[in-house]
């Protein structure tokens, strides 16, 4: 009997009262039926005849028979059955193999990876065969993964087996595998306990062992494979803590996630639910941030999701936490009439944003408020009480930065300053004078500021000078190309004075507008706190950091947790610390030097995670519980609702079908529980109804990215991964929702709907049903674009006369066309593009626009005054290519997506960021992208 | 075995089946099968009834002579009998004797438990009583007599040419149920016929009776009662409704099999006791059930009126009931 061999209750306990049912016969005995209605006119005539003998048992036995099973079905329903899955695996071969994936992704379902391995290590034993357990990750670098064991011994391992945080080096796997063979052989049913993500080379892997024997891939359950919190590139194109991305296998991509900052006793400091965040899309986390900053306390690392692990986690430095800058101003000091473009003000508070929370108010609040930087602006007056207020500040650790005070506050504001200033400032490059304005001259080796990127746009045309006797304390951060100190610094207590010799605004010197501003500004934040320099991808590098040893200060282990670093990890240099895969000799963790940190965090290191899609592997995919249970209780339920019935109606039968309501002693039995039952059922009857509306009203309702589908399999997949990318990002980063991806066949789907189709062509071979399709879209207010990508220039390519393209033109309606301006609104429909950023997977190609019908207006000048949209965009440097490879590099595929962000803004806005309102923002964002870029090059 | 078998009074006996033609039908073989009413008079001796025109010794319309009178001033001169008054001065008027038909009055018990039947009667009680009183109706009515009906809303019966109007009427009012009224009040100088089951209380039969009969001290006390009524064929637990003069009040038999012999008991000396009462205000008293042949069951009445005993009570077959 092999149903009741795998039936089981989920609460058994209940059953014993089944044996209460004998019982209730009893009751059924003491109970007399439910009398007749009788109908008789001679009734009166009865009326004292009635005997006392009332317990007559007169049920049917097949009555009583039915409600017995009733009850029976009913207790057995409360025990809750279901039918365990039928397991038994007969071991083929003389071992059974295990691999095991301890790698960083199996975190959320290790336990389930364990249980596996151990039932089927049981299985083993019962079957008297070895164990050839292979773990993806080795314990020592040195050590092989693989071991063939007896069953106890591998119980044991598997018990004790550890996660590393990283990914398995698949290729070395694969090598020791075939190194191994031998011991291979022995097994042949390979069972892998994967965690969902390919590490690498999953493929080829299984592909090798698949000559062996048969490979069982075991899959866990979408919800709890892992996430990882990846560092994001904000708006600015920094990296920056308040934004971050999300990435791996999500259901259906569309569940809430809370993002939790906690200390580093995992308390909670703040959270936030983030909702429709899609894979690998940027999202802003501001208001976690906020939350934190008005708190005035110091996560120690977020998490992304309840489970936490070493990818789900990101450390934080500390320094990013304590830095708080204070720009000191008193009510005279803001000057509203004047223009805030030549107040220092302006310049200031600009530099500091988005590396530290600021703050503009009276010095005695900036200290309350817990400064660790106070600028004193050059029109502020430093009164006695400031002073006496600064000085015990400094003495007890904070920074004070200076700037040269103006000419009417000069004599109160002699104090305070790390050297002896003369009376006088000095004026170079005057009118009358023949000089040139000063730049940037050496940044002293031992100085703070080293490793800033020099700026040869730097003038300065005023400066203060020191004294030449500067004091034994003081000591120069930068020269001027002169060798007159430019920045000077003096410790005071624990704390320091800093002092830029020119003025923080436009007048004195262009200091404020360059890059080196802001590098020096952040440096001199970084310091303020008198810990150590936090290095992240901005970080501007010294020849001294580049070369310092950082040693491990903490790891981060599988878990999540920051553990000590263990005994083999040596020093490392930051160079391999960015740019190495985590292994044995390099944990994610905190890494330190002598004045300086790097936080690796696991998700940075994660390139891009990639799902395994069952078909792309050459085994057969099993879930870890390995089949579900079968609930019976449906089914009871069911039992019991017809066994009510058939009581109600035989009950009705035995009664002549009395009308309910004129019953007034009893109710059938059946009645009560019909109706708890019913109430019991649709209360938890699922009413929702799935209304879906036409497939035409539904593109209709949302943007659609479409492309054309070719019949290569490879390029229509990359098209829809690489469009599913950008459709993302759109969400994620600009006003649109519901953003959807369609591959259309020319020859059959409608095309109205879609405002920008991509064609990555592949060969102008179509019919002319389709070109008439194109054509007829285009005609009708779409906008086509066709991707070459072969990385050409178009010019180029129309000099072959057998070219693709050339034949394309002799069947597509084609606009005259030409090269994109310089001006052209695609340029800045959304960010701002220069030539080098319309790249793709090539560089060398170009794009060739429609620029309107009329022959004369193919200038671009005259093309900037036209409200014309372009109809068809030709461009050859593969850009679906950069967009649908995760593996590429950041900063490469920002370049792309942002170009398809504005070809699809392009699209749907047409000429509107044309219009001279935009221009102001635009200036400023152009001068300000360009000190950033400055800065970062160099 | 259809879902009626559990329903009582499903099909078989609706009163909407009560209508002229089922009335005319059930009538038929009845009417048919029967002696004519007129040879209850020439057959017997001493018959409880007599038929026919009656001489009221009075002048009036009759067909025989009565006296002669003179003729006076107002009397119409076509009346003056010739011969006779040329036998001498004076015109006499030959006047005839007054004749007048007896009066039927019948009464028809509607009250709601006249629409019990039992699931193995053919008819329910009223159904029954309707074509009893048709039929008796009809054979008065070929005698010659008047029909009126004391129930005011029936109409009664005159002659030939009424009979399918009479039925249709008869069948419409007894379709419906109402109770025993106090302004029914019997006919003087009638013969009444009273139809019903007289299962309410002695003392409200006496009332009817006495009221109904006005001191005729002449006609028919006939008791309609269903077998399942006199046998009692039910078994198990029953709830039953006693009704009183004004509340209905329910009760339980947990065993009403055992109750049987007092019921019938109870049930016989009712019927003696009605009985009684009949003779007490000098109407003959029938019993039927209707489980009784209407041929056979006219034939008791034609028996009863013409003096002669009752022949013995056949057909109350006792159907018995299960649960």
């Amino acid at each position: 009997m092999p149903f009741f061999a795998h039936l089981s209750f989920i609460s058994p306990q209940i059953l014993w009262c089944l044996f209460l049912l004998p019982l209730l016969w009893l009751v059924f005995k003491a109970i007399p039926p439910q009398p007749k209605m009788l109908n008789l006119p001679t009734a009166r005539f009865l009326v004292g005849l009635e005997t006392e003998n009332a317990a007559s048992d007169k049920l049917p036995w097949w009555l009583k028979l039915l409600r017995v099973i009733l009850f029976a079905a009913i207790i057995i329903a409360a025990a809750a059955p279901y039918i365990k899955p039928h397991e038994d695996i007969s071991i083929k071969g003389e071992s059974l193999a295990i691999i095991f994936e301890n790698s960083w992704a199996a975190a959320p379902h290790s336990d389930a990876q364990k249980d596996r391995a151990l039932s089927l290590i049981a299985l083993a034993e019962q079957q008297k065969k070895t164990i050839l357990l292979i773990k993806t990750i080795a314990d020592h670098e040195k050590q092989s993964r693989i071991t063939l064991t007896t069953p106890s011994e591998a119980r044991s391992m598997v018990e004790h087996i550890k996660l590393y945080p990283w990914k398995a080096n698949h290729v070395s796997l694969l090598q020791d595998l075939k190194d191994n063979t031998d011991k291979l052989k022995a097994a042949k049913t390979f069972h892998w306990l994967g965690h969902g993500y390919d590490d690498g080379d999953l493929q080829s892997n299984i592909a090798y062992i698949n000559k062996l024997g048969k490979v069982d891939y075991y899959k866990p359950d979408d919800n709890d494979t892992a996430l990882a919190i990846k560092r994001a590139l904000n708006a600015e194109g920094r990296e920056s803590h308040k934004s971050i991305q999300i990435d791996g296998a999500f259901n259906d991509n569309k569940k809430a996630l809370r993002i939790t900052a906690k200390d580093q006793f995992n308390n909670v400091l703040s959270f936030l639910t983030l909702k429709d965040i899609k894979n690998n899309s940027d999202t802003d986390i501001s208001a976690l941030w906020d939350g934190i900053e008005m708190q005035d306390i110091a996560p120690s690392y977020l998490q992304a999701g309840t489970f936490k692990h070493a990818a789900s986690v990101r450390y934080i430095s500390a320094n990013i936490i304590k830095q708080r800058v204070g720009i000191a101003t008193a009510n005279n000091t803001i000057n509203r009439e004047e223009s805030p473009l030549i107040q220092s003000l302006y310049y200031l508070s600009k530099a500091v944003e988005g590396k530290a929370p600021y703050n503009i108010a009276p010095i005695d609040n900036l200290i309350t408020w817990k400064a660790t930087l106070i600028i004193i602006p050059e029109n502020y007056a430093l009164s006695a009480n400031d002073t006496q207020t600064l000085t015990d500040w400094v003495e007890n650790g904070g920074t004070l930065l200076r700037f040269p005070p103006d000419a009417n506050i000069k004599q109160q504001s002699k104090t305070m300053m790390p050297v002896e200033l003369l009376d006088d400032e000095r004026n170079i490059a005057g009118r009358l004078d023949w000089q040139d304005p000063l730049t940037l001259g050496a940044i002293p080796e031992d100085s703070p500021l080293s490793g800033i990127a020099e700026d040869k746009t730097l003038e300065i045309k005023r400066q203060i000078l020191a004294t030449p006797a500067m004091s034994n304390t003081a000591a120069s951060w930068a020269l001027a190309s002169d060798g007159t100190p430019l920045i000077t610094a003096k410790d005071l207590g624990s704390g320091r004075i800093v002092l830029i010799h020119t003025q923080a605004k436009p007048g004195w010197s262009n200091l404020p507008l360059t890059g080196f501003f802001i590098n020096t500004l952040h440096r001199i934040i970084d310091i303020s706190t008198g810990a150590r320099i936090s290095i992240d991808r901005n970080t501007a590098l010294s020849t001294d950091l580049e070369n310092a040893s950082f040693t491990p200060y903490k790891v981060i282990n599988a878990n999540g947790d920051l553990i000590a670093p263990p005994n083999e990890l040596n020093a490392q240099t930051l160079q391999n610390i960015q740019s190495k895969p985590l292994s044995h000799s390099l944990w994610p963790g905190i890494y330190r030097s002598k004045n300086a940190e790097i936080i690796v965090n696991l998700g940075d290191k994660i390139n891009a995670i990639r799902t395994i899609y069952p078909q792309q592997l050459k085994a057969s995919i099993k879930p870890y519980i390995k089949e579900r249970n079968v609930n019976l209780l449906p089914y009871f339920i069911a039992l019991i609702i017809c066994l009510i019935l058939a009581e109600w109606l035989s009950v009705a039968i035995l009664t002549g079908f009395t009308p309910m309501f004129k019953k007034t002693t009893a109710k059938p039995l059946s009645t009560l529980l019909l109706i708890g039952l019913s109430c019991l059922v649709f209360s938890s009857a699922a009413l929702a109804q799935t209304d879906e509306g036409s497939d035409e009203a539904q593109r209709a309702n949302s943007l659609n990215l479409a492309y054309i589908k070719s019949n290569n399999p490879i390029i229509d997949s990359m098209a829809e991964k690489g469009l599913r990318y950008v459709a993302n990002a759109l969400e994620g980063r600009t006003a649109l929702y519901d953003v959807k991806v369609m591959g259309v066949s020319l020859a059959s789907d409608e095309l109205a709907f879609y405002p920008v189709l991509y064609w990555p062509f592949t060969s102008a071979a179509l019919r002319d049903e389709e070109y008439a399709a194109l054509n007829k879209y285009m005609n009708s207010g779409g906008m086509l674009f066709i991707d070459m990508r072969n990385g050409r220039k178009i010019s180029q390519t129309l000099y072959n006369k057998n070219s693709e393209l050339i034949k394309l033109g002799n069947h597509l309606s084609v606009p005259l066309l030409s090269p994109l301006p310089e001006n052209h609104v695609l340029r800045k429909s959304y960010y701002l593009l220069s030539t080098e950023n319309i790249a793709g997977r090539y560089r060398t190609g170009d794009i060739w626009i429609d620029l309107g019908n009329s022959a004369s207006k193919n200038t671009p000048k005259e093309a900037q005054d036209s409200q014309y949209v372009a109809r068809l965009l030709i461009g050859a440097n593969d850009w679906i290519g950069l967009w649908s490879d995760e593996n590429a590099d950041i900063y490469e595929r920002e370049k792309a997506l942002r170009f398809a962000i504005n070809l699809i803004m392009y699209a749907l806005t047409g000429t509107y960021k044309q219009d001279q309102v935009h221009t102001k923002a635009i200036l400023e964002r152009l001068d300000k992208r360009e000190q950033q870029l400055r800065g970062r090059n160099e | 075995m259809a879902l009626s078998r559990f329903i009582p009074n499903a099909s078989k006996h609706n009163n909407h089946r009560l209508s002229g033609d089922f009335i005319m039908l059930g009538a038929e073989s009845a009417l048919a099968k029967t002696p004519d009413f007129t040879q209850l008079l020439s057959k017997f001796k001493t018959p409880y009834f007599t038929t026919g025109h009656q001489g009221q010794r009075r002048s009036g319309t009759g067909a025989d002579f009565w006296q002669y009178k003179e003729y006076q001033d107002g009397d119409n001169s076509q009346n003056i009998d010739w011969r006779k008054s040329a036998k001498g001065d004076t015109h006499y008027i030959r006047e005839r004797e007054w004749e007048k038909s007896q009066t039927i009055s019948i009464w028809l018990s509607r009250s709601r438990m006249m629409q019990f039947a039992h699931k193995s009667d053919d008819y329910s009680k009223a159904q029954y009583a309707a074509i009893l009183a048709y039929i008796l109706s009809a054979k008065f009515m070929l005698t010659g007599e008047h029909i009126k009906f004391i129930n005011a809303q029936i109409k009664g019966l005159h002659s030939a040419a009424q009979l399918q109007h009479f039925a249709h009427s008869l069948a419409e009012h007894s379709r419906k149920t109402v109770p025993y009224q106090k302004s029914d009040i019997g006919q003087a100088k009638s013969f009444p016929i009273l139809i019903s089951d007289f299962w309410e209380d002695l003392t409200v039969v006496e009332k009817q009776i006495k009221q109904l009969s006005a001191n005729n001290f002449r006609g028919l006390v006939i008791q309609i009662a269903s077998p399942a009524e006199l046998t009692l064929p039910y078994k198990g637990r029953v709830v039953l409704e006693s009704i009183s003069q004004d509340s209905a009040e329910n009760f339980t038999i947990s065993k009403i099999e055992d109750t049987k012999t007092a019921y019938i008991q109870r049930i016989n000396a009712h019927q003696r006791d009605i009985e009684r009462l009949a003779h007490k205000y000098g109407c003959q008293y029938i019993q039927l059930n209707t489980a009784r042949a209407l041929t056979s069951a006219t034939m008791d009445v034609y028996r009863s009126l013409a003096g002669l005993p009752p022949a013995s009570t056949q057909g109350a077959t006792s159907a018995e009931g299960e649960i």
